[in-house]
């Protein structure tokens, strides 16, 4: 009978839901089977990946590259004329392609051993230059922020998809059993655009959806017991139910989700425990929380946001997503001078913290940052000092995970208006992420609806190639 | 004519499902059914399950046709029948079911998720759809009523071509117009693309089974679908557009309406011809200016007369028209354009007062219905490769072009494309809608992916039955209550699902794919939110309607589908978020759900409200009562263990449970000081373990309570209490402290308040909302959050201090102490806030636990109340100098005369450690496995 019930489980069909091929061995993973085991359990990867994890920082609203780190000295030329007819017109968001081109008032200057060019917006970017493999061709589909956040996060602009986060965890599974694989933390009480469907799992399981970590008293929903009960009646009142459980499941075992549901309760208990110490920063040293930037208000939120991120990680957490400026604050129609220089001088010193703290503890190696928002911003000034959503050409960067730093990918044209040089389409991004965490973007497949479902639409190609130099 | 000009493989066209249904003999004795499932099953050595007891099938029945648990006398009812006559107990059961209201709210559900049905419109602002609901009433009627379904899908792709004068079946027109839809996209092209992309993949998804999506971009990889079948499809659909100023009325009610407006028109056309000139040049302005936010070429197509356009550049117009009005409405209202103070402004309100005198000729507005049609009788033209491309079906299938008779003002292409589509030759709808039904009676389809038929997918189980059920759907009229009884009555529904797998099945068919037992099933997301408000006597019924709120106890298919905030429960247990369609629902078991089944409020509110349906006014549980409880939440008795462990688990729990009060309380002497020093009286509340004050619940008749006038400063006043909030709303309404406001953002007022679950300020959050005179003195509405979080079920102090004086800023101060711990500090927050006056109502009414007139209620209880006209410092609020309103609740003292409750009529136990056991055992029941599966 043990045999026998391995083998039922091993092969039953029973599941509703959708037929998920394993990426991994190629093998049939049938929807009970799944739920047998951890769905997210850890997976082996196609190939030798060096990254291990990754931490996404999304400067939500969309940084502007031609101020960050694209300099374009005809733009400064050109400023307050319109964009020579040598360029084709852009639609844009508020649909200002015709307005007058808007120099960029920062100060230019190569960095680190490389060379990298960093504007004097990043000032401590400087000594993290030669970690930093800068892309400046990307290119999304996605004029608006529902859009391009979809598409950053979903490959589609509409939602309805899994999000990269669900897939890497869907592919790669995860190292800990107590913590969600998949964790999003945001900077503000704000939304990001488009809700939780940025780090929704789409039309796969729930299990490889992203898990929203708040900072405060219960860092994620339901987390705590109801308020005024106590530990003690609490654990009587699950006792009870698992006993409920343990009755019904007497002649019903060939029902695997019945157990599964048991153990579910085991780890959310696990996860109560766990949850809390992973992003309770009071056990770090006082020279890491000032790497971080903790000590200053400005520095402060975006700061616990980075040192949580790497205490995730260290605890074996596949994907954790920082949001900057949730609700689109990195937006700048107009006065981007001063939002901008406020929202660099949050980010600015976390993310060299971050950089080397990781570093500084091995994790770098293992550990994929990217950075980068929804798309960049137009050379066409808005409102006379701001500009407008650009998609057809911005900027991310990636560091660790093996990405060969100090060098730069692609290029814009000299306006920063179209990428030019080496494209990288959202879809491509995504399948190179895959490539560099060791697993091929075409065999992670996922069928839904009767179709073989991919992270890029099956339209991306890894440039882990040129990333990894 | 353009195409690849491919060849098909002889395997393309032996594809199944384009071959024509045949026509399958049966056996004159015996169910239909069953012939082809057990002939199945013997071929593969296995044998159907014995029939499943009257509870497993009475149980299974009702959540099948209701999605709710039968009621205990239902089951009473089933089972005295069923000892007489088994066969006419079924019949009669499933009569019984179909023919009630509650059926169409459960399979209407099924089609919504095929139709990627929701409430808003997605992307960023997800707007509310506010007639989206007509819809859905639409589809819940249409399976009450048992429409065929060949008019069913008939009315949805062209109900406005079909039966133009009938609002009800016009509406169905609104499946074209459920898909997303983004409020600010300037790429005006881009847009009307997706959107007709959009509706002809769902289309071919809903109706023929066909994942086309692939078909757009090339020639299909892995089925026979050409990119120019696709295209072909799409020509059908391409002229369709979403108008918003069509009525929900008859010819007849509309030339009545039009009539009795041209009367007010005509007696008003003076005032109004003076507004609109007021506003017109602003208005106009913010128009144009957004007008010139989209690219030249669409601003060309829009500025074309309209009888120029071509039907495409009308749907592109309407795009930027529809953006152009949304943005006069929301930035550019009379108000918005004419300065407050100026001439024009106060001309204008002269206006609006001589035109309301006319008020009494205008009619009620009509309702707006949720349709789509053609922008015209001229399609918009589809091309592939620069050349047209004609209405058409699946060139494999080798058919004539279809007859197209152009209508009046749309091109009559759906109307066509739909009478193809239910054609009994039509080899693919049948068998889809079939299929769908199978589906959801056993949780899988005959055919396993129920929208793609295609040639990667698994062929079907019972190609036979698939055949013969799809013959008797269009034989018996396309009647679908017909099928499900077909279904119902077989031995391969009746059986068990009871039965566990041995060697036999496990070798042969470990996936239950024959039908070896009756599939085990988990309750879907709607179920289970639905079974427990059934079970808890909350569930409220309607008829239709506007989508609800999310927290009303009405049945799920009735709550807001909005696509970026769904409802936590339903989207917890595997709801899809409406993007596309969804014909299968994923099953998912997360430590999510364990966690919200365990912890959240929503659960646990229900466990009380059905403890309390058993108990009554009683104290403690007996084991009739745990008895009464396993018949309702599982639908069976209990058996005599059962009883003997849930009355240990009772008694041992209200140990814990009674430590657990005292936990809570304030038992802690030094917080009994802090307490003492804020109201007399505190010892006899604290005796009573911080319980005893006026109990401030929702349900029980003293929800609220309306203290006589007060006149209050138009800027400042001071409040304080000692309180204690048992729970939050699990929505976003405030429990309102104390408010002299009703909660319109136009009508001044102030309110104090504790956030709720799902507020954007973050639950259990300090606020006061304000609504006043901004320094431009204009009405300004403003939410002045603290972020002081009220801990639960302890006594607090809060008070604010509230200064609108300020110049161009007021501020209001907050406090709040923690009573029921001796190192709680006085915690003090001041936030800054725009209102600098105008807050005072001139009713003067106060009112305790609720807005004007009760809703947003507190929950919990209120030891003590003052309020003041003054600004006090924090070294005043002890003393608290003189108090308009001093309320001791706890002896009564200081109630004031004229003082009166409000509230429902219905008792409301007093809680006690034994009662609490029993709701937690009632919770461990909503939460177990055999409440939450049918097996």
């Amino acid at each position: 009978m043990p045999h026998s019930r391995r083998q039922f489980l091993m092969n039953s069909g029973a599941g509703f839901g959708g037929v998920v091929l394993s990426a991994l061995t190629g093998e049939r993973l049938y929807g009970s089977e799944l739920r047998t085991r951890n769905p997210v359990a850890e997976k082996i990867p196609h190939h030798l990946g060096k990254a291990k994890s990754v931490i996404f920082l999304f400067m939500e609203g969309g940084p502007s590259h031609l101020d960050l780190f694209d300099p374009k000295p005809l733009l400064n030329k050109l400023a307050g004329s319109p964009l020579p007819e040598s360029f084709e017109r852009p639609v844009t968001a508020m649909g200002e392609a015709g307005s007058p081109l808007l120099e960029s008032k920062r100060e230019w200057k190569q960095h680190g051993e490389s060379g990298l060019w960093i504007s004097d917006w990043l000032p401590r970017h400087s000594s993290i230059a030669d970690d930093l493999c800068v892309i400046r061709s990307c290119v999304s589909d996605g004029i608006n922020h529902a859009g391009g956040v979809s598409q950053m996060n979903t490959g589609s602009v509409f939602g309805g998809r899994p999000s990269l986060g669900a897939w890497v965890n869907y592919g790669l599974g995860s190292v800990s059993d107590n913590l969600p694989a998949f964790t999003v933390i945001k900077d503000s009480n704000a939304m990001v655009v488009n809700g939780s469907r940025c780090w929704g799992s789409g039309f796969m399981p729930a299990s490889y959806q992203g898990t929203l970590f708040e900072s405060g008293h219960e860092p994620v929903a339901n987390l705590n017991l109801p308020e005024g009960v106590t530990e003690k009646r609490q654990r009587g009142k699950l006792s009870f139910l698992n006993r409920l459980n343990e009755e019904h499941l007497m002649g019903r075992q060939s029902n695997t989700e019945l157990e599964a549901r048991i153990r579910s309760y085991e780890l959310a208990y696990r996860m109560q425990a766990e949850a809390p110490e992973a992003i309770d920063l009071e056990s770090e040293q006082a020279a890491v929380k000032r790497m971080y930037g903790l000590e200053n208000e400005q520095t402060r939120v975006f700061g616990r946001q980075c040192l949580m991120a790497r205490r995730l990680v260290e605890r074996g957490v596949r994907f954790v997503q920082l949001y900057h400026g949730a609700g689109s604050k990195w937006d700048s129609h107009s006065g981007m001078e001063k939002n901008h220089a406020r929202l660099c001088g949050n980010v600015d010193q976390p993310i060299v913290g971050l950089i080397q703290d990781l570093k500084q503890r091995g994790l770098l190696d293992e550990t994929l940052v990217i950075w980068g928002g929804e798309f960049g911003r137009t050379p066409m000034s808005e409102k006379g000092d701001g500009r407008d959503h650009n998609p057809t050409g911005f900027t991310m960067w990636m560091a660790g995970g093996g990405v060969k730093g100090g060098q730069t990918i692609g290029a814009t044209d000299d306006l920063g208006l179209y990428a030019t040089e080496d494209k990288l389409h959202v879809h491509d991004l995504h399948a190179t992420v895959l490539d560099l965490l060791g697993l091929d973007h075409n065999k992670v497949i996922y069928q839904h609806k009767g179709r073989p479902e991919r992270v890029d639409l099956n339209e991306g190609e890894s440039a882990a190639g040129e990333i990894l130099g | 004519m353009v195409g690849s000009g491919r060849e098909f493989t002889e395997k393309e066209k032996a594809w199944w499902v384009v071959q024509p249904v045949r026509k399958v003999v049966v056996p004159k004795v015996g169910h239909a059914v069953d012939f082809f499932v057990e002939r199945k099953l013997g071929q593969a050595g296995l044998m159907m399950s014995e029939e499943a007891s009257a509870e497993e099938f009475v149980r299974r029945a009702y959540f099948d046709l209701h999605g709710l648990p039968p009621a205990v006398g239902q089951v009473e009812e089933f089972l005295t029948a069923w000892e007489k006559d088994r066969d006419v107990a079924v019949n009669e059961l499933i009569d019984e079911l179909l023919a009630s209201p509650r059926y169409g709210e459960r399979w209407g559900q099924h089609w919504l998720d095929v139709v990627r049905y929701a409430d808003s419109d997605g992307y960023r602002a997800d707007d509310f759809r506010p007639a989206a609901f007509r819809y859905r009433d639409y589809v819940i009627r249409a399976f009450n009523e048992d429409k065929p379904y060949d008019e069913f899908v008939k009315e949805q792709l062209a109900g406005d071509e079909i039966a133009a004068s009938d609002p009800e079946r016009v509406v169905a027109t609104g499946f074209l117009r459920n898909g997303v839809y983004e409020w600010n996209q300037r790429n005006a092209e881009m847009q009307r693309e997706i959107m007709i992309n959009e509706i002809t993949d769902v289309t071919a998804e809903v109706f023929l089974g066909m994942g086309i999506g692939c078909a757009q971009c090339h020639d299909h990889k892995f089925d026979p679908i050409l990119q120019k079948d696709y295209f072909a499809l799409q020509a059908f659909l391409s002229s369709v557009y979403w108008p918003d100023d069509r009525s929900f009325a008859t010819p007849e009610e509309l030339a009545g309406y039009q009539k009795r407006y041209r009367a007010w028109e005509e007696a008003t056309a003076e005032i109004r011809a003076e507004m609109a000139l007021l506003v017109e040049a602003g208005q106009r302005a913010k128009y144009n200016s957004h007008v010139k936010t989209f690219p030249p070429e669409v601003q060309e197509m829009f500025a074309k007369p309209r009888e120029k356009q071509s039907s495409y550049e009308r749907q592109i117009s309407f795009l930027v028209e529809r953006q152009a009005i949304r943005e006069v409405e929301t930035r550019a209202k009379p108000e918005q354009v004419l300065k407050k103070g100026s001439p024009g402004r106060l001309r204008y309100e002269e206006l609006e007062t001589q035109l309301s005198a006319f008020d009494r000729l205008k009619p009620e507005p009509l309702p707006k219905s949720f349709m789509s049609t053609d922008t015209g009788s001229e399609a918009a033209v589809v091309q592939l490769n620069s050349e047209e491309v004609m209405p058409g079906f699946l060139t494999l299938l080798g058919e004539a072009a279809p007859a197209i008779e152009r209508r009046e003002t749309t091109t009559g292409r759906r109307s066509a494309l739909a009478d193809w589509i239910v054609a009994s030759e039509n080899p693919f709808t049948a068998r889809v809608m079939v299929n769908r039904i199978w589906q959801h009676h056993f949780g899988r389809g005959i055919a396993a992916s129920p929208n793609d038929f295609g040639m990667l997918g698994e062929e079907p189980t019972h190609p036979e039955l698939l055949d013969w059920l799809a013959g008797e759907f269009m034989s018996g009229g396309w009647k679908v209550k017909r099928m499900h009884k077909l279904i119902m009555t077989s031995a391969a529904y009746r059986q068990t699902a009871r039965f566990e797998p041995s060697n036999a099945q496990v070798q042969t068919d470990p996936g239950n794919k024959l039908l070896w037992r009756f599939p085990p099933r988990r309750l879907g997301a709607e179920q289970i939110r639905d079974a427990m408000l059934a079970l808890s006597g909350e569930l409220k019924h309607l008829e239709g309607g506007v989508a609800q709120g999310g927290s009303s106890p009405v049945r799920s298919i009735y709550l807001r589908k909005m696509r970026n905030t769904p409802e936590r429960v339903l989207q917890c247990f595997d709801s899809p978020a409406g993007f596309a369609s969804e014909p299968e629902r994923l099953n998912t078991t997360t430590p999510t759900q364990s966690l919200l089944l365990a912890n959240s409020e929503w659960p646990l509110a229900r466990a009380r409200a059905l403890a309390g349906r058993i108990l009554g006014a009683k104290g403690s549980a007996e084991g009739g009562d745990v008895r009464e409880a396993y018949r309702m939440v599982w639908g069976r008795e209990a058996k005599e263990k059962e009883v003997k462990a849930a009355m240990e688990f009772l008694s041992s729990q209200s140990k814990n449970t009674e430590k657990d009060q005292r936990a809570g309380g304030a038992s802690d002497q030094k917080g009994l000081v802090a307490l003492k020093s804020f109201f007399k009286g505190a010892e006899s509340y604290l005796a009573r373990g911080a319980r005893g004050a006026f109990s401030l619940k929702p349900g029980s008749k003293w929800e609220y309570l309306e203290l006589p006038g007060v006149q209050l400063p138009e800027d400042q006043f001071s409040a304080s209490a000692v309180v204690r909030l048992d729970e939050v709303h699990d929505d976003a309404r405030v429990n309102t402290l104390l408010s002299q406001w009703n909660g319109n953002h136009q009508s001044q007022g102030w309110s104090i308040g504790v956030t709720s679950e799902k507020s954007r300020y973050g639950p259990r959050n300090l606020i006061v909302q304000l609504v006043g005179l901004n320094p431009g003195g204009d009405l300004e509405y403003e939410v002045v959050a603290s972020n002081l979080r009220v801990p639960l079920k302890v006594p607090v102090f809060v008070a604010v201090v509230v200064n609108a004086r300020g110049e161009g800023q007021g501020r209001v101060t907050f406090y709040l102490k923690d009573l029921s711990r001796s190192d709680g500090e006085m915690q003090r927050v001041e936030v800054g806030h725009k209102v600098v006056g105008g807050i005072q109502r001139k009713s003067g009414k106060v009112f305790l636990g609720a807005r004007s007139g009760g809703g947003h209620l507190w929950r919990g209880e209120v030891a003590r109340l003052r309020l003041t006209r003054k600004l006090l410092h924090e070294r005043d609020l002890p003393e608290f100098p003189d108090p308009v309103i001093d309320l001791n609740v706890v002896d009564l003292a200081g109630l004031p005369s004229g003082a009166k409750w409000g509230g429902h009529e219905k008792f409301s136990a007093a809680s006690s450690p034994e009662r609490e056991a029993f709701e937690d055992f009632c919770h461990a029941l909503l939460s177990s496995n055999e409440f939450l599966y049918l097996h």
